[in-house]
């Protein structure tokens, strides 16, 4: 019987029947091809790429076969981004190769698997392997690597998209630049066979493949994941398993004019409580942790009976918790689970039937992602509910609807020479076989994150991982690498074993865990947070009042507390700003109400909002730059709109701020969200005479965003993951960290010290660059004011807010008050802003006033 | 108490001795043309090298030059270490300190042994170094490396917390300085090592602090 059959066999015998789509991977794998798949979740790719490796295995069958046989090493790489999937894949691995009678040992190697065992894989190595980028890397580390990988026929990436575009992704890019050259080197050694090298060759051939999820760049993708040198056939496979998508958003029954962002959200729960009940399990998504604990809350206010049957899940919640959550909802023991991004990877949770997204996405790829989190099998409906947090936001409902019908997807960008993963990997190989300068400098370079490292750059490495600097003096007994007949090696065995400890690039939050007196863990919080409680006061957590007890060790130790009650925390970071793509859309559909163009329920109903926009001040077209200029007694504000998200607005602001400030010396307050920004100052703000001096002008941009925000600082804060990245900092050995206590040193420290006295590092410089990629978006910075050039600057003169200020101004407050208080403020504001004549306005204002004194006045102690 | 307005440092008087807190981080006791120091943690960057974490050595020859700079321009006769002289174990940076102590071979030095001064105490003896194991009696003061014993009559000096407040200021911005922290019967220095990290106190309002910020002394006013 031919391969081909026994699968097809093996497809009836499940009632399966193959998709087009699998047939084509298999043929391209079959010839020879790599490649990506690019096929969702739920969609059979797993068996798209597993079975033509099994079938390349029965072919071969003359030569490898009967259990028992000579082994036949590695054949199969399955690389997978997290340990909860690998578990998934390694069972319908195994038991697939299984019943088409294939004896091939397919085992995990991953954090979960004990050192034990790990060590016995080494001395017989499996047929087949999954395990995540760090686990490879560290196989990596223990060297052998051209036994272990000598024999490998293919290489599977699992979930690209998620790795692609992070320093993971480096790291598989480094992993494959080392095992390609293996493979490759191993081919040549090997006689070809006449007659038939065809065949010989296409199975003997390294193909290395990734599955990822739709993004914008699926073509960079597969480049990059297959490197620069590549020289054989590759494709694209592009599975049309048609997933339904329908979107629906929750409106609200009356538009408030006035909107602000985060707090219309819980006053829809009598609207979601349906869509709840109506489905046998729903998961809930909000964007921040602090915005799940809160709903959590609130909902189990509204609908008591949901207590026992809905739970929790986000990402500082204990590992316990968390599986807990996973394996009740898989079980389809839940009917809700509020959660944050914690969800939107994982497991195949079959029983969920719908998902309600709570606020922006803010970006059109994550929004499908976890609509897909529904529905879970192939041609399955996904629902997707979308809740506005404020009325305004109902136009992303619209413009998700667009961009998804039109598949606009956002990019992922790749990293490029991230010296710390590098740093890392050059220590790791140190310390596996040791490596020889030429080849590896050659190796490093066919990847696409280094494909422009100079050879000065490279050099400035290998001292950093010798000699540790410059001057030989300054760095006497470093101690790290040696170079010993031109093999760079690592053998100090403390060293080695250090090092192990810290491969990877995931680096966690400074957090402090949350434990009950009785032992048992919740999660953790941020440092920053628990240490502004005191005993006694009660917090929200884990969808629990917990009163706090003591802080000992670095362990917040609490109970129960009596009652309900309690602040709730937040979580630094995950801000998400909103996308290119999603900005765009935005964009689009205010121009589709200028023009009275507007399709979309969600944008119709907005009409109240956009008329009282239109009437004090103007709505912005396609073509259109808006600018608000406002007096009140606050002082003189101007209000920008660029739609182009929070990131970008933050660092516009202080370069506009900075601009103006070269006319005549300036005070600014500023403040944005992700449609606009404000720039508000005690002075008539000289607008009209900025812009004719080129206050949009992208020239001398760079140096003058530098000149414009503390830099400095934001590289300060960014340098902690990267000193962790290159070996810089030490947490101590697991159980055992009073030892290694004299090496501890704060990367603030260490980032003084490298900026004082070695200001050259590689590593300070990549900060610098990090901050401007990625903090502050330079590029997207740079086309956002070559778009506003191209525009008709539109100035309005309001004599109050307007709709799209407003929100503006309350996220101004938002900084200063508590939740309650803002709540009482900004009704009152709304009052005033609304009426054309109210007399509390005065009154109101007045208020604000006195905050904005209180707030900036004198330094006091934390 | 009062501040002096010309000059950068802050005087401060104790049971009638008048003590100068010195921008540099040190203290000197004015009647006996005495430095109390505190927290050097010498030969904590080849610590780190031989670990395998690049940090230059030049980082403690700054420690020594600030020093030298006080001992040469106040007269300095006597040499107080609060303890944590040397961060760890031996290394090859402990020969700088020796070449540095050469120099100044008239100087009295006396180190109350701190919790990272490991080092042999041979090592330390060969320095021209008195070691105090414990604590170090000098009326009205008790030289002291870790926090405060309340049931001590005297005034303790000590070091080992590296004391900072954290100010913040306008638009959400913050900055850490190290600070002397005067208690009832106790100061703390703040740490002389550059190569240190701070540890953020949390104060009473009995309590007098004075922190250090543009090289100068400043009292802080809640």
């Amino acid at each position: 019987m031919k391969p081909r059959e026994q699968v097809n066999l093996w497809f009836n015998s499940r009632g399966w029947k193959a998709f087009p789509f699998q047939h084509e991977v298999w043929d391209r794998y079959h010839e020879g091809y790599s490649g990506l798949l690019n096929a969702p979740t739920g969609s059979g790719k797993t068996f798209a790429l597993w079975i033509p490796a099994l079938i390349e295995s029965i072919e071969a069958d003359a030569w490898v076969s009967k259990k028992g046989e000579k082994p036949r090493g590695l054949q199969v790489l399955w690389i997978t981004p997290l340990r909860a999937l690998a578990k998934d894949i390694h069972a319908a691995l195994q038991s697939s190769a299984k019943e088409m009678g294939v004896h091939w040992r397919v085992e995990l190697r991953t954090g979960d698997v004990s050192s034990a065992k790990k060590k016995k894989q080494l001395e017989k190595l499996p047929e087949a392997l999954i395990i995540t980028p760090e686990s490879l890397h560290l196989l990596l580390s223990y060297g052998n690597s051209e036994q272990i990988f000598g024999n490998l026929k293919a290489i599977i990436v699992d979930e690209w998209h998620e790795l692609f575009g992070s320093k993971r992704g480096v790291l598989v890019e480094l992993a494959l630049s080392r095992i390609k050259n293996i493979c490759s080197a191993k081919l040549q050694s090997i006689p070809k066979i006449s007659g038939q090298a065809g065949v010989q060759a296409n199975s003997a051939v390294l193909k290395i493949w990734g599955i990822s999820a739709t993004i914008g760049n699926l073509k960079q993708s597969m480049d990059v994941l297959l490197g620069n040198d590549f020289r054989g056939r590759k494709t694209i496979v592009v599975a049309n398993v048609k997933k339904n998508i329908s979107i629906q958003s929750v409106i609200p029954d009356e538009i408030e004019r006035f909107p602000w962002a985060g707090h219309l959200g819980t006053k829809l729960i009598p609207k979601i409580l349906p869509i709840i009940e109506q489905y046998r399990s729903t998961l809930l998504f909000t964007n921040t942790r602090g915005q799940a604990e809160i709903w959590y809350q609130k909902i189990l206010e509204a609908a008591p009976h949901l207590a026992g049957i809905m739970a929790l899940h986000h990402g500082s919640l204990s590992k316990e918790v968390r599986t807990w959550v996973e394996n009740a909802l898989h079980g389809g023991k839940l009917k809700l689970v509020v959660c944050t991004s914690s969800l939107d990877l994982g497991v195949d949770f079959t029983p969920v039937e719908t998902v309600i997204q709570v606020g922006s996405p803010k970006g059109v790829a994550r929004f499908l992602q976890r609509a897909g989190r529904s529905g879970h099998q192939p041609e399955a409906l996904s629902t997707i509910y979308f809740v506005p947090t404020h009325s305004l936001e109902l136009i992303e409902g619209a413009a998700l609807k667009e961009a998804v019908e039109k598949m606009v997807l956002e990019d992922r960008i790749p990293y490029l020479n991230s010296m710390d993963v590098l740093v890392q990997y050059l220590v790791t190989l140190a310390t596996g076989d040791g490596f020889r300068k030429e080849e590896i400098f050659h190796e490093v370079r066919s990847s696409f994150a280094f494909h422009d490292l100079s050879a000065e750059e490279w050099e400035w490495c290998l001292q950093f991982i010798t000699t540790g600097g410059s001057s030989l003096d300054q760095y006497e007994e470093y101690s790290k690498v040696d170079e010993l007949d031109g093999i760079f090696k690592v053998h100090d065995k403390r060293i080695a074993l250090r090092h192990r400890l810290t491969i990877g690039t995931i680096v966690s939050d400074l957090s402090m865990s949350v434990k009950y007196l009785s032992g048992k863990i919740l999660g953790s919080i941020e440092e920053w947070f628990i240490t502004r409680l005191k005993p006694g006061d009660a917090f929200w957590f884990a969808g629990k009042s917990l009163e706090l007890v003591n802080i000992r060790n670095n362990i917040a130790y609490v109970r129960k507390a009596k009652g309900s009650r309690g602040v709730i925390p937040s979580w630094q970071g995950g801000r998400m700003p909103l996308s290119t793509q999603l900005s765009a859309m935005i964009r689009k559909k205010i121009d589709e109400v200028k023009h009275h163009k507007e399709k979309e329920t969600e944008v119709k109903v907005l009409k109240p909002l956009f008329d009282l926009q239109q009437q004090r001040s103007a709505i912005p077209a396609l073509d259109e730059f808006l600018i608000e200029k406002t007096e009140t007694n606050e002082g003189y504000h101007c209000f920008f709109f660029p739609f182009e998200g929070r990131l970008v607005h933050e660092g516009m602001a202080a370069l506009l701020a900075h601009r103006i400030a070269m006319i005549r010396p300036f005070t600014f307050s500023m403040a944005m969200n992700d449609y606009g920004f404000e720039l508000l100052s005690d002075h008539e703000i000289p607008l009209e005479e900025a812009i004719d001096d080129g206050l949009f002008s992208t020239e001398n941009l760079y140096a003058e965003i530098y000149a414009s925000v503390n830099a400095t600082e934001m590289a300060k804060k960014k340098f902690r993951e990267i000193a962790r990245i290159a070996g810089l900092i030490f947490a101590g050995f697991p159980g055992n960290q009073q030892k290694e206590r004299h090496l501890q040193a704060s990367t603030e420290l260490i980032f003084k010290v490298f900026s004082e006295y070695d200001p050259k590092n590689l590593l300070l410089k990549q900060c610098y660059q990090e901050v401007m990629d990625f903090q502050l978006e330079e590029h997207r910075l740079r086309a956002a004011l070559l778009r506003i050039q191209s525009q008709k600057i539109l100035i309005q003169y309001p004599e109050r807010p307007t709709p799209l200020s407003f929100p503006i101004i309350v996220d101004r407050f938002r900084e200063k008050l508590s939740s309650e208080k803002l709540e009482e403020q900004v009704r009152k504001m709304q009052l005033s802003f609304g009426d054309e004549k109210n007399t509390k306005e005065k009154e109101t204002l007045r208020t604000s006033n006195y905050v904005t004194v209180l707030n900036t006045g004198k330094a006091k102690i934390l | 108490m009062t501040a002096n307005a010309e000059s950068q440092y802050h005087s401060i008087e104790i049971d009638g001795e008048e003590l100068l807190l010195l921008p540099e981080r040190a203290i000197l006791w004015k009647r006996k043309n005495a430095l109390l120091v505190s927290d050097l943690h010498l030969g904590k960057s080849g610590h780190f090298r031989k670990a395998g974490i690049p940090l230059p050595s030049s980082i403690h020859h700054q420690d020594l030059g600030r020093l030298t700079k006080i001992i040469e321009e106040r007269s300095v006769k006597k040499l107080y270490l609060l303890g944590d002289l040397y961060h760890s174990t031996h290394n090859t940076e402990w020969n700088h300190f020796l070449t540095w102590r050469k120099k100044h071979s008239t100087l009295a030095i006396h180190l109350i042994r701190g919790n990272h001064d490991i080092l042999d105490d041979r090592l330390i003896i060969q320095a021209g170094i008195t070691l105090h194991p414990i604590d170090l009696e000098e009326p009205p003061f008790l030289l002291i490396h870790k926090s405060c014993d309340k049931n001590r009559s005297l005034f303790q000096i000590s070091g080992h917390l590296h004391p900072a407040i954290r100010l913040s200021g306008k638009g959400r911005q913050s900055a850490t300085f190290p600070c002397f922290w005067f208690r009832k019967n106790c100061a703390v220095l703040p740490a002389f090592g550059n190569f240190t990290g701070n540890a953020m106190i949390s104060s009473t309002d009995s309590d007098n602090i004075f922190f250090i910020a543009g090289g100068k002394v400043i009292a802080f006013n809640r």
